[in-house]
Parts: structure tokens; C-alpha cells; sequence
């Protein structure tokens, strides 16, 4: 069985269709690269999985989760799927965490919402997820405030969190944008490892089409609201098929990072006087 | 070859900051020889640019321009200055004042340097050398999109005729497509107009299709330097090292592309 089966997904707000007539299926334990511009529509796509899209916006077609249709479940189902079955990553961790709030307490907020225990055995439960996730010395780290840590240890914080009740899927909404690129790659490789750990599903949605070939098995693109195109990374740099993809393809090598520099780097040019 | 920029020991500490912004900082900027200045978060790369921009009066060392201190402030004396360096941000839309025609907002700077004459044509010559139409100058900054906007600011970048142009971040708020055109744009500059970019960025990949020398910035020290094709195939600085290591890397795209 697919872990998760979009089929025909339109989404519109007001009287435009930002997202038209989208499938896509991701495998237990696959995962998916989401990648397009802004306004192609790929987060409202991953925000309609989540079931939080804005108020006003109509969704058509279907979404299965394990096998339960989520277009038209209810908002206490869907919050429900969120603190069990789905967990969310998004660009900013900070406003996913909740600055009042040490990170063990949010650490295990996840799972004692739905599992009551003792205090000792939360407090080594959330020590063991910031151990997991690489925070440094987490017996400290858990009795700290968000803004007492770096933007990639929040990132490791929400990502812990996420993964707490090891979902089925995982969604991460440009999860390593906002970050440096040192960092970016140790998330990266953090969201690998925990990801195989674990055995979730990923939907990554990302602008970045380096990011989403080198995390995922296979790839989505999306163009003005449409699913232009499919395929593993090499397949999409070899043949993009649609001009969409082929452009976006393009232009990712033109202006991303080339390993052999020499050919790309611009000589001396004429001296302005 | 003509020294434009000199930056000889170059440090900073804002007021009651225990660290150094930035910390013996030595660099040079040749004419012809765009240089990118490259760094993650509190690598100092924006303190240096202030520093060159005059913006801020550094705590040791000097930052000279064709031989002469690097006026700070925006006082008379820095006009000359002005005019030759002129500064482009990363993201254009607050850059650009959004009650003003784009006609203005690129003859601004003209008027500010010779404020009797009629920029009409050379507003609409320089929408073309980026690429925009004529019609663009009657519109306003939010009528546009983001690479439309990046373009513009450009364009009134190049109104005075600047020597060197200090882009900080050019291009890290577009959409691949539309920093594709930007980048190609900067680089048309760069080679066939003899314009001097100084491109401060986190991002390899831009400098190195746009910057004949780099130097690399670390908790505000410069930690290696060079030419671009240099130091980005050869790295020898660790920290270098790991800022190439961490870029994740495309597929190897078949030689027919």
C-alpha cells in the first residue's frame, strides 16, 4: 500500500486555481522532492497534506494517508494526524517552537499528549530525542529556552519534535532555507540519518533543486500550479520532458555551484580607467 | 594595474560588543578585477562592506579609495565618492521607494549629481542595457516583479557611471530563472563594460561565475584569499574546505548539455 496517494488535487482561493488537478504517490520510507518557483503552488500542496490551508481555500480530488481519504476529514482528525502520523518542518524554527517553553518540555509535548507518564521517565525521554538529533551536551540543552539556541539548533529541536511520535511522513516545508550552508548540510545529513532510523516517508518541498537531488530518491516538479514533471534526479537532468522543468533544470546549472571552477570563472576584463 | 579599493589592517568592534566584528582585514580591489567577498552569518562580510561603503568608521586600520581615505558619512565631501561606488542590495523591493516612478527612482542619483539636466534618455538607456523596456520608467516598484526590480535597482546603480558597484547578496532572493537573468546581466557587465563588481554573498556558485578574485571571510578574519579559480579548486584554509563541502552538489550533466 502507498503511504500517501495524492490524486487530481486542485486547490483554489477566491475564484483562482492555484494548484490544478496534482497526483503524486509516495512509498513508506520513500522520499519525494517537491521542487518549483514561487507560486508554482508546492506548499500550498504540502499544506493541504497537512490541512493547513487558509480558510477560504476550496480542495478538491483526494489525499490519502494510510489508506483514509483526508479531503473533507475533519479539523480534529487532521490535528490529530499531525501530532501522530504527520510530522511538519517549515523554513523558520522559530515560530514552530514555542518561546516560553524550555526544549524538553516541547520535546515531549508530542508524545505525552497522547501517552501520559511520569516526570522522570519525560525528562529521559526528551534527553534520549535531543541525543538523537545531535544537540550538544542534551542534558543541558533540554532545559534550555529556544532563543538561547542557534537557528540550526532550533532546526534540530523542531525536527526531534517532528519525529517524536515516528510518523508515517514527514513533511518539510524549505527546511534548511533560512540557514547557512554549513549548517544546511549537517541538517541535511540529520534529517538522512533520523529519516532512515526512523523508516518515515519524506515530501520535501524545496526551491532548491541541489538540496532535493541530493535527499531525495525521486522528484516532482511543479509550474504554475501543475505537476509538469516526474522522475529520479538523474532521469529529470537527463530528460526534463516538459519545457518547465527543462528551464528550471537549466537555470539551476547555470547559476548553481560547479565543482570544476575553472571553466565558469570569468578572466580578467577590461580595465575601466 | 589601478588600485581602486586598499584595505590595510582593516578592524571593527561595535560599541560595547566583546568581540571584533571584524579583525585584520587586508584586501585590495583592482579595476577590472571584480572581486567576492564570501562568508556565512557573522563572518563580518557585512561590516566590511559598511566599512567600504563609508558607512561606518572602522576601529583600526584604513579603507582608502584611488589613494584617498574613504569618506564616511553622506556629507559633501563624500559626493565624488558616491558616484563612483554605488551600492546594490539584495532585496530590491525595499530598496526601491514605491511612491516613486521607476523613471525617478533610477534619475534619482543623476539629479543628485547634476540637477539641471534632462535624464530622460539616459533613463531609458539604461533600462535597456538591463534588458527592460522604455514603458517600465511611467511604472511603479510593486507593478513589477522581483527580477524586474533587481534590474532596476541595477540600472540605477549604473546611472552615474560607477567605477565599482558593491552588490551585496544580488541575487539570493530570486527564483533560479529569474537569478539566472540577473547573474547573466552582471556578468555582461562585468566583461564587455569594464564595470568592477565587488559581490558579497554567501554563495559560491554566484561568485565564482561573477568574481576573478575571492576572498573568504570567517568570525570577521580573512581566511583565505585569491583567485577565484584558485581558491575554489584548491582550497586550503579547513574552513574553506567545509564551505565547498557543504554545497550540495548537482549530477554530472552529460557532455551534449
Amino acid at each position: 500500500m502507498t503511504l500517501l496517494d495524492v490524486s487530481d488535487l486542485s486547490i483554489s482561493i477566491g475564484d483562482r486555481t492555484v494548484v490544478d488537478r496534482v497526483s503524486f504517490s509516495i512509498g513508506p520510507g520513500e522520499r519525494l522532492g517537491l521542487i518549483g518557483e514561487s507560486g508554482s503552488g508546492k506548499s500550498l500542496t504540502c499544506f493541504a497534506i497537512a490541512g493547513l490551508l487558509p480558510r477560504g481555500a476550496r480542495v478538491t480530488g483526494s489525499i490519502r494517508f494510510e489508506g483514509e481519504e483526508l479531503v473533507g476529514a475533519g479539523e480534529n482528525r487532521r490535528r490529530e494526524l499531525r501530532g501522530s502520523r504527520i510530522g511538519m518542518v517549515f523554513q523558520e524554527p522559530q515560530s514552530a517552537l514555542d518561546p516560553l517553553s524550555t526544549v524538553g518540555r516541547q520535546l515531549v509535548g508530542a508524545v505525552r499528549a497522547r501517552r501520559r507518564m511520569p516526570r522522570g521517565v519525560a525528562h529521559r525521554l526528551a534527553v534520549e530525542l535531543a541525543a538523537e538529533v545531535g544537540l550538544p551536551d542534551p542534558e543541558r540543552a533540554v532545559r534550555r529556552y529556544p532563543h538561547e539556541l542557534s537557528g540550526g539548533q532550533r532546526q534540530r529541536v523542531v525536527i526531534a519534535s517532528a519525529l517524536a511520535t515516528r510518523p508515517g511522513l514527514l513533511l518539510a516545508d524549505e527546511p534548511t532555507t533560512a540557514l547557512d550552508v554549513t549548517v544546511q548540510a549537517r541538517i541535511l545529513d540529520l534529517l538522512d540519518q533520523r529519516c532512515t532510523a526512523i523508516g518515515n516517508g519524506l515530501l520535501l518541498v524545496t526551491h532548491d533543486m541541489a538540496v532535493a537531488m541530493r535527499t531525495c530518491d525521486r522528484l516532482v516538479v511543479m509550474a504554475g500550479g501543475r505537476l509538469v514533471a516526474e522522475g529520479s534526479p538523474r532521469s529529470l537532468v537527463d530528460d526534463p520532458g516538459h519545457p518547465a522543468a527543462a528551464a528550471l533544470v537549466d537555470a539551476a546549472y547555470e547559476t548553481g555551484w560547479q565543482s570544476a571552477s575553472r571553466s565558469a570563472t570569468p578572466t580578467e576584463t577590461a580595465v575601466a580607467s | 594595474m589601478t588600485a581602486l579599493f586598499e584595505l590595510d589592517g582593516v578592524g571593527h568592534r561595535y560599541h560595547r560588543s566583546p568581540e571584533s566584528a571584524l579583525a585584520e582585514v587586508s584586501l585590495t580591489v583592482r579595476a577590472g578585477r571584480s572581486l567576492g567577498i564570501v562568508g556565512e552569518s557573522g563572518s563580518g562580510k557585512t561590516t566590511l562592506t559598511r566599512a567600504m561603503l563609508g558607512l561606518l568608521r572602522p576601529t583600526a586600520g584604513t579603507v582608502a579609495y584611488r589613494d584617498r581615505p574613504v569618506p564616511i558619512g553622506r556629507g559633501h565631501g563624500s559626493r565624488e565618492f558616491r558616484r563612483h561606488v554605488q551600492l546594490v542590495l539584495q532585496d530590491p523591493y525595499s530598496a526601491l521607494n514605491p511612491r516613486m516612478s521607476i523613471g525617478d527612482i533610477i534619475a534619482e542619483p543623476l539629479r543628485i549629481h547634476s540637477p539641471r539636466g534632462n535624464h530622460r534618455a539616459r533613463v531609458i538607456e539604461l533600462l535597456g542595457s538591463v534588458d527592460l523596456p522604455p514603458d517600465v520608467a511611467e511604472r511603479r516598484p510593486h507593478q513589477l516583479s522581483g527580477g524586474q526590480r533587481q534590474r532596476v535597482a541595477i540600472a540605477r546603480a549604473l546611472g552615474p557611471r560607477p567605477e565599482v558597484v558593491i552588490a551585496d547578496e544580488p541575487v539570493s532572493a530570486l527564483d533560479v530563472s529569474v537569478r539566472r537573468q540577473v547573474l547573466r546581466l552582471l556578468r555582461r557587465l562585468v566583461e564587455h563594460e569594464g564595470l568592477t563588481l565587488v559581490v558579497v554573498s554567501h554563495d559560491l556558485g554566484i561568485v565564482q561565475r561573477l568574481c576573478a578574485d575571492v576572498v573568504v571571510m570567517q568570525r570577521g578574519r580573512v581566511v583565505e584569499s585569491g583567485a577565484t579559480a584558485d581558491v575554489l579548486d584548491l582550497p586550503r584554509d579547513p574552513y574553506t574546505r567545509e564551505l565547498i563541502a557543504s554545497i550540495p552538489p548537482l549530477p554530472e550533466r552529460k557532455a551534449s548539455a
